[in-house]
């Protein structure tokens, strides 16, 4: 049977009514409240039963050292293989895995890349670290300038260990280049034993590296960010 | 046009347009983006992203704007005067120049423990706070971190551009985010989400997603918790001061108004109507940025800076039903660049707060919409160049900051040029 116009308009006009009635629902629908699901609390462990000691690895080989050392650097930086110990171990940014520092100079004609602002590692100088005033709350740290690595420089060069492997991971290969921090090294400590630094409220406890530089004993210590050179007391 | 047929072609007309008016009611649409809140104390040149009128998004700007003094409440101890002392730049609402102090101190078994804080010489002291404020009203009344407390951290205050959209993700989209990331990076990245009470609703859980520690899930609880920190001025969820030494004023300090409104009030509806911070275009369209924004993603630093996050649709009930999300903030795409999750990517600073102890080296993924107008870097603004912020990852990024390491320094700087357009 042929439809009448009447007719069809009709039915158009029913589709309309219908459909903006189902928007309208829809809308509605969304308008009315509709709460954020709860997501059950997770437990929360309120409390550490031991802390985690850094995992005790064996010592290091020169071959271990020079691998790392070349994994990181490339060959930007040469290890100072002189006769005295060119490498120490320890935990120096605190995050209960062992990291490695050796002393390094740069590799000739490489200063530019060591030296790049897009480069692998930060650059930074321990005599110019900020260290944040220990009774001061509000703290603007002030603009230091990027130093630059001079031809022949001695640098201390550290790559942090990444896991229980440390520094001989091969994924561990964040790395910074010190200016005024390579020296004659005299061992690790505790940074809490260091009355100095006790004082400086830093945030983590880790290990210093204990050395002599131009003749005045001292130590190399993270601040939380980068590295600083602290002399050492009496 | 024959009419015969001109009543079909109405109906194809009408289905046409309702179809349409469903498609829009459940189409996302990106949230308005501007620095419109130009720093102005009379609010002039505010615009806001429509959660309120002009006329009070400007009052609002005003509010946050204002600088109060002892007989408002400041006090007895502080750190600032008005809120935009600390979130002002490029705009007010943004982040700050400066770093707070926090500080506490580790047990036997290495928790961390809050600190009592001496007040002056007075033998008083503030209990179990680790935020140490650098002002007083009276110097007696002035902090000073005893020796003991050897955990030390600086904080700098965020930005809040934006954070009405924030508030409105719901709870479970972070929840999926950080579902995903384990599979997304090998096991290696995995998020915490973890719930914070919420002031105004009697304390609820709801997924924490403001400040370093997501401390906050709420701007209302945000708004109170930094009147009273950060100005200490009291007001209806945070009824006390942490001392009362030289204090003259009755609690709480945060009046009602004659709109029925406190400040806090004034504070939350500001940030809520807030435009998200925006790209600079420009920049953005460039093919260094369009490639540096595909090695973000192809590297692996979008897995914790997600870029885009769809808002809850209008209608939804939020902050344990103490607000409804109206359609200026629902259904809206955003691109944080943040999973407003915790991490720990070698930079934490020691602090637990709401999380527990597990989250004491972590951080909530700093967004870095608008990064362009930030000159230091990383939550203690340690940092000053992009690629020394990046390496300062470690941790769950290492992988991520390995392949980085990994570009030439042509994609590095494309990767850079696209941050930079943030």
């Amino acid at each position: 049977m042929r439809r009448t116009v009447p007719s069809m308009l009709r039915l158009s006009l029913l589709v309309a009514a219908a459909l903006s009635l189902l928007a309208g629902c829809n809308s509605r629908a969304q308008i009315e409240a509709r709460m954020e699901k709860p997501i059950s609390p997770a437990p929360i462990p309120t409390a550490k039963s031991a802390s985690t000691p850094v995992p005790k690895l064996p010592p290091p080989t020169r071959a271990e050292v020079e691998a790392a050392f070349h994994r990181v650097f490339g060959g930007s930086l040469i290890a100072s293989t002189s006769s005295r110990q060119f490498f120490i171990v320890g935990d120096f940014n605190g995050d209960e895995s062992e990291d490695l520092a050796l002393i390094a100079r740069p590799a000739p004609g490489k200063l530019q890349d060591i030296n790049s602002e897009l480069s692998n590692w930060i650059v930074q100088d321990a005599e110019k670290a900020f260290i944040p005033p220990p009774n001061k709350a509000v703290v603007k740290p002030p603009l230091v300038e990027r130093p630059a690595i001079e031809n022949g420089e001695e640098v201390l060069a550290i790559i942090h260990g990444f896991g229980p492997a440390g520094w001989r991971n091969p994924e561990a290969r964040q790395a910074y280049i010190v200016k005024h921090a390579a020296a004659t090294f005299e061992g690790t400590a505790p940074s809490i034993s260091q009355k100095a630094i006790r004082a400086m409220h830093l945030p983590v406890e880790t290990d210093i590296i204990k050395e002599v530089r131009n003749n005045r004993k001292g130590f190399v210590f993270w601040t939380g960010g980068v590295y600083a050179w602290h002399p050492s007391e009496g | 046009m024959t009419r015969r047929k001109l009543p079909l072609l109405l109906c194809i007309a009408t289905l046409a347009a309702a179809f349409a008016i469903v498609g829009i009611a459940q189409t996302a649409t990106q949230a308005p983006a501007a620095f419109a809140t130009p720093l102005n104390n009379a609010g002039t040149g505010a615009v806001g992203n429509g959660f309120t009128d002009s006329t009070t998004f400007v009052a609002d700007t005003v509010a946050f704007s204002n600088e109060e003094d002892i007989p408002q409440g400041i006090g007895p101890i502080f750190n600032a005067r008005g809120c935009v002392d600390c979130h002002m730049a490029p705009n007010i609402g943004g982040s700050s120049q400066v770093t707070e102090l926090r500080v506490g101190h580790l047990d036997g078994a290495g928790n961390f423990v809050n600190p009592n804080i001496p007040v002056g010489n007075t033998g008083t002291t503030v209990p179990s706070r680790s935020l140490v404020n650098d002002r007083a009203i009276c110097g007696q009344a002035q902090e000073t971190v005893p020796g003991a407390e050897n955990v030390r951290a600086l904080r700098a205050s965020l930005s809040v551009l934006g954070d009405g959209f924030v508030e409105a993700i719901d709870s479970n989209t972070l929840v999926a985010i950080a579902n995903a990331q384990p599979g997304q990076s090998g096991g290696a990245i995995a998020g915490q989400f973890i719930q914070v009470p919420v002031a105004e609703a009697n304390g609820a859980l709801r997924g924490g997603r403001f400040g370093w520690k997501n401390q906050q899930a709420s701007l209302l609880s945000f708004s109170s918790d930094a009147y009273i920190n950060e100005m200490g001025i009291t007001n209806r969820f945070a009824p006390t001061d942490f001392t009362t030494v030289c204090k003259t004023t009755a609690d709480p300090e945060d009046e009602t108004g004659p709109d029925g409104l406190n400040d806090i009030d004034r504070f939350a509806r500001f940030m809520r109507a807030t435009q998200v911070p925006p790209r600079d275009t420009t920049l953005a369209a460039t093919s260094d940025a369009v490639t540096g924004n595909n090695l973000f993603n192809q590297i692996g630093c979008a897995i914790c800076h997600t870029a885009s996050i769809t808002t809850s649709p209008a209608g939804t009930v939020i902050n344990g039903g103490a607000f409804t999300v109206p359609a200026a903030l629902g259904s809206k795409i955003i691109h944080p660049y943040s999973d407003f999750l915790l991490h720990d990517v070698g930079t934490g600073d020691g602090i637990v707060q709401n999380g527990g102890q597990a989250t004491a080296n972590k951080l909530r993924t700093a967004p870095l919409w608008g990064l362009r107008t930030r000159a230091r870097l990383m939550h203690d603004l340690g940092n000053f160049t992009r690629n020394e912020s990046i390496l300062r990852h470690a941790g769950e990024a290492t992988n991520v900051i390995n392949n980085y390491r990994s570009l030439s320094i042509t994609q590095k700087n494309q990767l850079i040029t696209f941050l930079q357009s943030l």
